[in-house]
């Protein structure tokens, strides 16, 4: 069987649904779309642990399924720790694992280690999650571990159903709860739409309806953040490690995306600063560089932020980066615990 | 006789046997990083902004 490669054609669709006017956007977007090969053959892979597998429903306490969002009271906070540089430079794990936070931890699957590691634990923390949306092999690596097994039962696993059927397999095997979801893909408007088929397909007697189908924002961190409010029913929710952005004085080549820039301009580095932008976050006084990828993360971020229902409250707690404005608090972690604990 | 690139003989290595799952395993990532390149950026999965879908953040009914 061979393996598929990007869809070439899957770029035009893109470009007549998408019309905004902003350029990185639209590149790393419509780039994205073409992956859809990738992601049906991981989905094909996982079909008989979807038909047999557990909704995130399960996990929503809008029990009149979406609609009761709009008045939600929410009782209960939740912290989502992403992999940025700052949750290592503030002791941010450390600070957490110390206290007595009694909300829902929300890790980003790159994290589950080293918060397991650093006592930050189902056991301590019961409402303990972690979420994968990547259909990537790397993802692999980030469940391969014996101490994930110790701490298995204990930890709800939200997965896409496009997730590489090897992780599926691991974390099958060290015991966590896995709760499907559909990444919403495409239009699922529209006739034909692959969101839409992918669920046609998941439809079991154990899910009559198959599972829903969740906005992620580009990455894993935004779409924990998402999966906070819109299934957990949390707020306010505090971020630490989402840095979206490096330091304002990061060389380009020591950027995360730095090859891939330069190899999509033929290796010319004069032209590859041209995708490279600072922001000035005045919440913090301190600058920020952004990569193409993190420029369209953080936009995605922003944009999602002031479309949330009135009784989301987003508190960046991470002390550095990138994601500031309308809608998102900037506070220190400790500050976050002792206030909303 | 002088000893010229012709005439040398490089000493043979043992082959390394790769198994299935190595050999799977490789390929994927393989796959996966020429994706990388073809696509220039890498990101995973999209954001609505089409009219209509700027606030959809779950769907129950798909």
């Amino acid at each position: 069987m061979k393996i598929p490669t990007p869809n070439s054609s899957v770029r035009d669709i893109g470009k007549v649904v998408f019309k905004s006017k902003n350029t990185y956007f639209d590149l790393v977007q419509n780039g994205t779309r073409e992956m859809i090969d990738l992601w049906m053959y991981n989905y094909a892979r996982n079909i008989p642990d979807i038909l047999d597998g557990n909704s995130v429903r399960l996990q929503s306490v809008f029990k009149n399924n979406s609609k009761s969002m709009k008045n939600h009271k929410p009782n209960n906070s939740a912290i989502v720790i992403g992999a940025g540089p700052s949750v290592y430079e503030k002791n941010h794990l450390e600070t957490l694992a110390n206290s007595n936070y009694k909300g829902a931890i929300l890790c980003t699957e790159r994290m589950l280690l080293p918060c397991l590691k650093s006592g930050i634990t189902p056991e301590k923390f019961p409402q303990f999650f972690v979420l994968t949306m990547d259909p990537y092999q790397i993802t692999i690596k980030f469940y391969n571990d014996k101490i994930i097994k110790k701490h298995g039962k204990g930890i709800s696993a939200i997965m896409s159903t496009c997730t590489i059927h090897e992780t599926i397999e691991i974390c099958k095997n060290h015991g966590l709860n896995i709760f499907w979801f559909h990444p919403l893909i495409d239009d699922f408007r529209k006739q034909g739409s692959v969101s839409k088929l992918m669920n046609m397909m998941s439809k079991s007697d154990k899910n009559p309806d198959g599972f829903p189908g969740l906005q992620t924002g580009g990455n894993v961190g935004c779409f924990s953040w998402i999966f906070s409010w819109a299934i957990l029913g949390c707020s306010p929710t505090g971020l630490i490690g989402l840095n979206m952005g490096f330091d304002g004085d990061t060389p380009l080549e020591k950027t995360y995306h730095y090859d891939q820039v330069l190899n999509h301009f033929n290796n010319d580095k004069s032209k590859v600063s041209k995708f490279y932008r600072k922001v000035f976050n005045k919440d913090l006084g301190t600058e920020s560089l952004l990569d193409p990828v993190f420029n369209f993360y953080r936009a995605a971020f922003l944009d999602l932020v002031v479309r949330t229902p009135r009784w989301t409250k987003t508190v960046n707690a991470t002390e550095g980066g990138s994601l500031f404005g309308k809608r998102i608090k900037s506070m220190k972690f400790v500050d976050f615990l002792n206030t909303y604990n | 006789m002088p000893l010229t690139k012709a005439n040398y003989k490089l000493p043979k290595r043992k082959k390394v046997k790769i198994s299935e799952k190595l050999k799977k395993q490789q390929k994927r990532l393989e796959f996966e990083n020429t994706s990388y390149a073809l696509k220039g950026f890498k990101g995973s999965f999209v954001v609505f902004r089409e009219k209509g879908l700027e606030d959809v953040f779950v769907v129950d009914d798909l």
